[in-house]
C-alpha cells in the first residue's frame, strides 16, 4: 500500500514531468508543495494541486489524458468559480489543475504572469517543480480559506502572514495590491461588506456563508465579467452535473438515469432553500 | 566497477525506518517511473541497498550496505547485491552512470 502522501508527491512529479515535456508551465500550490514557514496546519491534502499557465492549460489536459489520467470533474462542473478540473490516475492518485485562483482578482494571465515572475522551486517525489514565492504561497492558501471554511479574523494563522510584526506581510501586502485579492483578505478578516460594489461581492458572500445552490448560481451568473459568460452560466444552471451523477453511480449515466436527476433537482433545491431559510430564521 | 544512479524520469520518496515507524531496518523507498508507473516499493534490506547504490559517496558499496544494514562488510554478498541492482536496472528504475 502506497501511502497517501507519497503518491501526492508522485502526482506533483508526474504532472510537472509532462509540463516538462510540452514545454508548459505550470506553479504546484497548497498542500505539500507549501513551505512550513507559510504552511497553517499538518495535513498535506490528498490530491496535487496546480495551477497553470492560462494559455498552456489545453495542452496540459491533452498530455494527461494520453497519459492515463482520467477526468474526475471538468472546470464547469467542479466549483461555483469554475477554476479547477480534477484528475485521476490509477497510480498518482488526483491532481486538481487550476486554470485561475479565486480570489485573485487580476486576470488569470497576468495573475499566473506576476506568480511566476518570483517562483521558487521545490523538491517534490525528487523532481524539481516550480512554487510561487512564499508571500505567493501565503496568499493562496489565505484564498483557500476563504472559500473553504469563510471569515476566521481570530485565526493566529492570518497574525502570521498578515500581522505588522510578521516578516512576510509586507510582501504579502505587495501582492495582494498587484493581484486586486484585497476582497479575499477581507473575507476571511471577516470584512467582506467594505467590496459591496465588487462584481464578485455575492459569490464569496455566499460562499463564506453557505449559501443554497440557487443564491450559488445567481452569485456566479453575476460575477460572470462577459454577457457571454453570463448567458452560458445561465443556460447551463439548471443542467445535471454529469461529471457528479457518474461518481454517485459508479458508472457512465443512463440518458434515463440524467433524466432521472433532471426531474429530481428542482424538488432538491426547494428542499435545501428550504432548510437554510429555517436554519437562518432559528440563527436569527 | 558499475556506479549507478536514479534515471532523472525516476520520481522517488524515501522513507527511512525512523519515518516508517514500524521499526524495520531500512524504511522503505517508493520508485514512480514516470510518466505512467507503476510504483516500485523497496523495504528493508532492499531500500538499504537502492539508497546505497545512488549515494554518489564514492564509498565502496558493500560498505555503505553493511553501515545501512549494522553489520560487517565480511557478512554482505557483493555479488547478491550486484545482482538485485541489474535487476532494478531491467525494471528501469536505475542506470548505470558508468559503464560496468
Amino acid at each position: 500500500m502506497v501511502p497517501a502522501r507519497v503518491r501526492v508527491a508522485f502526482a506533483h512529479a508526474a504532472v510537472q514531468h509532462l509540463a516538462d515535456r510540452e514545454g508548459v508551465d505550470v506553479l504546484h500550490i497548497k498542500g505539500i508543495a507549501t513551505d512550513d514557514a507559510v504552511r497553517r496546519s499538518e495535513a498535506g491534502g490528498t490530491d496535487a494541486d496546480v495551477l497553470v499557465r492560462p494559455v498552456h492549460v489545453g495542452a496540459l489536459l491533452a498530455a494527461l489524458e494520453r497519459h492515463g489520467w482520467h477526468r474526475e470533474n471538468s472546470f464547469e462542473t467542479g466549483s461555483p468559480f469554475g477554476h479547477a478540473a480534477t484528475y485521476r490516475h490509477d497510480h498518482w492518485g488526483y491532481a486538481d489543475v487550476h486554470r485561475f485562483f479565486p480570489g485573485l482578482h487580476a486576470d488569470p494571465d497576468a495573475a499566473f504572469a506576476v506568480l511566476w515572475e518570483d517562483r521558487l522551486e521545490k523538491q517534490l517525489g525528487g523532481v524539481t517543480c516550480p512554487v510561487p514565492s512564499l508571500a505567493g504561497q501565503a496568499l493562496i492558501q489565505i484564498a483557500n480559506l476563504a472559500r473553504n471554511t469563510g471569515a476566521l479574523p481570530g485565526d493566529p494563522y492570518l497574525d502570521r502572514v498578515l500581522g505588522d510584526g510578521s516578516p512576510l506581510a509586507a510582501d504579502v501586502r505587495t501582492l495582494v495590491d498587484r493581484l486586486d485579492a484585497q476582497i479575499v483578505v477581507d473575507a476571511v478578516l471577516g470584512r467582506l461588506d467594505r467590496h459591496r460594489d465588487h462584481p464578485d461581492y455575492r459569490l464569496w458572500r455566499v460562499t463564506t456563508q453557505r449559501g443554497t445552490r440557487t443564491e450559488e448560481w445567481l452569485a456566479r451568473i453575476r460575477a460572470a465579467r462577459t454577457l457571454r459568460e453570463k448567458l452560458r452560466l445561465a443556460v447551463r444552471a439548471p443542467l445535471v452535473n454529469t461529471d457528479h451523477l457518474r461518481h454517485t453511480l459508479g458508472h457512465e449515466p443512463t440518458r434515463w438515469e440524467i433524466t432521472k436527476e433532471f426531474l429530481d433537482r428542482p424538488r432538491r433545491g426547494l428542499l435545501e432553500e428550504w432548510h437554510t431559510r429555517v436554519r437562518r430564521r432559528r440563527r436569527g | 566497477m558499475t556506479t549507478w544512479r536514479r534515471p532523472s524520469h525516476v520520481a522517488v520518496v524515501d522513507q527511512p525506518a525512523a519515518v516508517t515507524g514500524d521499526g524495520s531496518p531500512g524504511g522503505v523507498v517508493y520508485l514512480g517511473p514516470l510518466p505512467d508507473g507503476p510504483v516500485v516499493v523497496l523495504q528493508g534490506v532492499a531500500a538499504v541497498i537502492y539508497r546505497a547504490a545512488v549515494s554518489d559517496t564514492g564509498t565502496d558499496l558493500v560498505e555503505l550496505v553493511a553501515a545501512g544494514l549494522g553489520v560487517e562488510p565480511a557478512e554482505v554478498d557483493g555479488e547478491e547485491v550486484e545482482q538485485f541492482l541489474t535487476e532494478l536496472r531491467a525494471q528501469g528504475v536505475l542506470e548505470a552512470s558508468q559503464p560496468g
